[in-house]
């Protein structure tokens, strides 16, 4: 493993927890991933009649309480266990649509107060929920925003502003979103099968993760655990087009690029890849063309979750990374659910089982709407 | 932490400005969401007319922050960033988006209208029409006028993410169930900052201390619109109201 020769020290990741359609617990997740199981399957929470699919990944026992939106039904399951803060944590959420159950009642005409649904009203009330000293702030990038929502919290704590940031995501199923994406064309009308040369479209999912980054020297305090640290994270812009990745996976390259110089290592650190990895024709293509351009002939896994969990689309990254700490504890990768016929392109870094992991960093990349594109690089932490 | 303010401009229903100068795009009108149609930008951008009204006063206040920092022309992608903060991000598409779902089916859904329910779909514009590839995202608080972006934009130039940051605050301006009184229509302020450099013009320095106290030309600043109210006298539009509390 290549000797890091980061600018500053990395970031501890003090607690890490994930709720999926597959499990209420990071656990219950990383086990039914490890058997190749998928949460996806026909939606019942409104109808897909009019749409492309009717396919998704719902956590089945999700429901409103009264008028409050089911986000928070979804936070109560998410911080189960989620250690107490200091007041001068700073909280940043990241979530596309948030509350979007609330705005649909409203058109609806079943709801007269939107504020419930406005994000800022959320994060202050998932604050005060934390016993926080300052409402925090949300992230939206589009698919990327947690993984970029991590990258500022890093920055935060690396320029010495903050000493602890809350990360929390999040994102619903919703008819809203649902509408979308089959008019956009590119929901699969069967499980969603990444990098599969058939392939023919994602499938959205919802769920939660939560973390508390650290800086170095607190890793160790009462009730932080040394889960694992991210070395280097990086954001960048296609400049290309409003819907579609830039087909030569530039503005992911330049992502990974600034990750692995802030990391302070170069591609041969890096010995397996958490792929956004949707489903869609696009961006898998566009993933694997980047990934051959920086790892050349090496062929370091790559996996996706998304064939197991569905896109949640503002959540995905958190999910992700949360899969990848896991993995770095267990030394295994999960395999990609969903694929049978590995894309060319993948030749090499496909795989149908759980992977034993080299040493080495994990790479979580996460790229969305309007070209916008995220990288972190994880390591291991200091738990036996 | 100390940076040059390279450039500004904003945009209001009724009235818009870049650099020192006001009413340099004005776009008078009685209906908020009205003005934006108006709003042309040079040279054309194919894609503005199929922009939703507030991703476009967006992309006009950063365009017009870029033309007077001396950066808006360009032949190769460049190292340029942006942060934008918005309160209400783009309701009023989403509930013109729903609403036509509920109206007329699910199967009448328009992709195009739901892209821009993204609150980062003007910067996927932005970034094609200026060539910028630095980092890009949008922060949702509950006073976009803070000065949480520009703490974010100055920390990502001195980690050397970006070579210059467009940071900013643009909103819906919506009333209704989502706001208190009537609509305030879509507005936008950006301003383009650089780290401070000896060797160029800028339109004066902006000043982060360990506290996260922020001065502007030596004197503290509590919010965007102090900065900009110290920079350019002409701006004089109402933003009290507006979003949060400025």
């Amino acid at each position: 493993m290549e000797k890091p020769t980061a600018s500053h020290p990395a970031i501890w990741v003090t607690h890490a927890a994930a709720v999926t359609a597959l499990g209420d617990t990071l656990d219950a997740t990383w086990n039914r991933l490890m058997e190749g199981r998928t949460a996806i399957r026909r939606i019942r929470r409104f109808s897909t009649a009019p749409y492309a699919s009717h396919m998704g990944a719902c956590i089945e026992d999700l429901k409103p309480e009264g008028s409050a939106s089911m986000i928070h039904g979804l936070m109560d399951r998410v911080l189960e266990g989620f250690p107490p803060l200091p007041r001068d944590t700073l909280l940043i959420t990241a979530t596309t649509k948030g509350p979007v159950d609330v705005l649909e009642r409203v058109c609806r005409g079943q709801a007269s107060d939107g504020k419930a649904g406005l994000i800022p009203h959320f994060v202050k009330t998932l604050s005060q929920r934390l016993g926080l000293g300052s409402p925090g702030f949300n992230v939206s990038a589009a698919c990327a925003s947690a993984t970029v929502a991590r990258a500022q919290a890093c920055g935060r704590i690396a320029s010495g502003r903050v000493k602890q940031v809350a990360v929390i995501c999040a994102e619903m199923v919703s008819e809203f979103v649902f509408s979308g994406f089959s008019a956009l064309q590119i929901l699969s009308d069967r499980p969603c099968a990444p990098f599969d040369r058939n392939r023919k479209g994602l499938s959205l999912g919802e769920g939660a993760a939560a973390f508390v980054l650290t800086a170095p020297g607190r890793e160790e305090s009462p009730g932080a655990l040394p889960l694992a640290k991210i070395h280097g994270w990086g954001v960048a812009s296609d400049a290309e087009h409003i819907t579609s990745p830039a087909p030569d996976g530039s503005g992911l390259i330049r992502a990974i690029a600034r990750a692995l110089e802030v990391a302070g290592v170069g591609p041969g650190a890096i010995s397996a890849i958490n792929a956004h990895g949707t489903g869609t024709v696009y961006n898998d293509r566009m993933e694997l063309v980047a990934f051959n351009s920086l790892f050349k002939k090496r062929k370091i896994p790559v996996h996706s979750v998304k064939g197991a969990v569905g896109h949640t689309l503002g959540a995905a990254g958190g999910i992700e990374s949360a899969v990848s700490i896991k993995a770095l504890q267990k030394r295994r990768l999960p395999p990609t659910v969903g694929l049978r016929v590995p894309d060319p392109l993948g030749k090499g870094r496909l795989f149908f089982e759980p992977v034993p992991l080299s040493p080495g960093y994990i790479l979580s990349t996460n790229s969305g709407f309007s070209g916008m594109n995220a990288a972190l690089i994880i390591g291991g932490g200091n738990l036996p | 932490m100390k940076v040059d303010l390279l450039g500004a401009g904003w945009a209001l229903p009724a009235d818009g400005g870049t650099g020192k100068r006001a009413r340099a795009f004005a776009f008078a009108s009685r209906r908020p969401a009205e003005g934006a149609t108006r709003i042309r930008l040079d040279p054309p951008y194919p894609r503005l007319a199929r922009m939703n009204p507030v991703s476009r006063v967006a992309l006009a206040a950063l365009v017009g922050a870029m033309k007077t920092a001396g950066l808006a022309s360009w032949r190769r992608k460049r190292d340029i960033g942006i942060v934008a903060a918005t309160r209400t991000g783009c309701l009023n598409t989403d509930m013109d988006y729903f609403k036509e779902i509920l109206a007329q089916g699910g199967a009448s859904a328009s992709p195009h209208l739901f892209a821009y329910t993204l609150p980062s779909a003007f910067m996927g514009d932005a970034s094609i029409y200026l060539g910028l590839v630095g980092p890009a995202f949008v922060i949702q608080e509950e006073d976009p006028f803070s000065l949480t972006g520009l703490t974010l934009a100055v920390d990502l130039l001195f980690m050397g993410d970006a070579r210059f940051m467009g940071v900013g605050a643009w909103d819906d301006g919506l009333g209704g169930p989502f706001g208190s009184g009537k609509d305030s229509g879509p507005h936008a302020l950006f301003m383009v900052i650089g780290k401070a450099d000896e060797n160029r013009t800028g339109h004066g320095p902006i000043q982060m201390t360990r506290g996260d106290a922020v001065l502007f030309r030596g004197k503290p600043v509590m919010s965007l619109v102090d900065i900009f109210r110290a920079y350019a006298p002409p701006f004089h539009g109402d933003w009290r109201g507006r979003s949060g509390n400025p």
